[in-house]
């Protein structure tokens, strides 16, 4: 993906939590993206959004920063670099609200046949379960594991 | 070399582009445990199973 991407990035020693500062329209805000362990299975929720005070994420808030592409790159880079780390985990995500899904599902949509040449990538459906991601399907979240 | 050092000199080979810097006194936060919990419930819930590799 040729895509701009926040370069600067901080990571925790376990390089579990990551912060980026977006820059656009309304200034600079810090990002976090956090992975918290979900099962045993090396499955970890990616959590994003704002952060505030104690190192806490607010995922609902809007930025407006007119840099909605770049944050995504972003996420995806940083995805890219977890699963290097931790080749064996699975990263689980998806939005705060159904439109942020929906943004999700569609960045993926896009950008699906080179995410696939290092990546598998579910869909998770609650009739269907985990599904091979395909373009246009409706999904409550995403799951993601390295091509080993 | 420390086991950091190695993954970021690693993980700096990888992506050559990225600028990354370890932090090791980041307040990480509690995170948000009733999404954690959330989420696990709804893998429990589709009972997961992923396809083959």
């Amino acid at each position: 993906m040729n895509y701009e991407y926040y370069r600067e990035l901080s990571v925790s020693n376990d390089f579990e939590v990551y912060d980026f500062v977006s820059s656009g329209f309304r200034g600079e805000i810090v990002k976090r993206v956090r992975f918290d362990c979900v099962d045993e299975h090396h499955t970890y929720n990616l959590a994003f959004g704002d952060l505030i005070d104690d190192g806490e994420i607010d995922d609902y808030s809007i930025s407006d920063n007119k840099d909605m592409t770049k944050i995504l790159a972003t996420l995806a880079t940083i995805v890219r670099i977890f699963l290097d780390k931790y080749p064996e985990r699975h990263v689980v995500f998806r939005g705060s609200t159904k439109e942020r899904t929906r943004l999700y599902r569609m960045a993926i949509g896009n950008n699906l046949d080179e995410l696939q040449y290092s990546f598998v990538i579910y869909g998770l459906g609650y009739d269907e379960g985990a599904q091979i991601f395909t373009r246009n399907k409706e999904y409550f979240a995403f799951l993601v594991r390295k091509k080993l | 070399m420390l086991t950091n050092e190695k993954t970021l000199a690693q993980i700096s080979k990888n992506f050559p582009d990225v600028k990354l810097k370890i932090v090791s006194n980041v307040d990480k936060g509690i995170g948000n445990p009733k999404k954690v919990a959330d989420m696990k419930k709804l893998l429990e819930k589709i009972n997961i199973s992923l396809p083959e590799k």
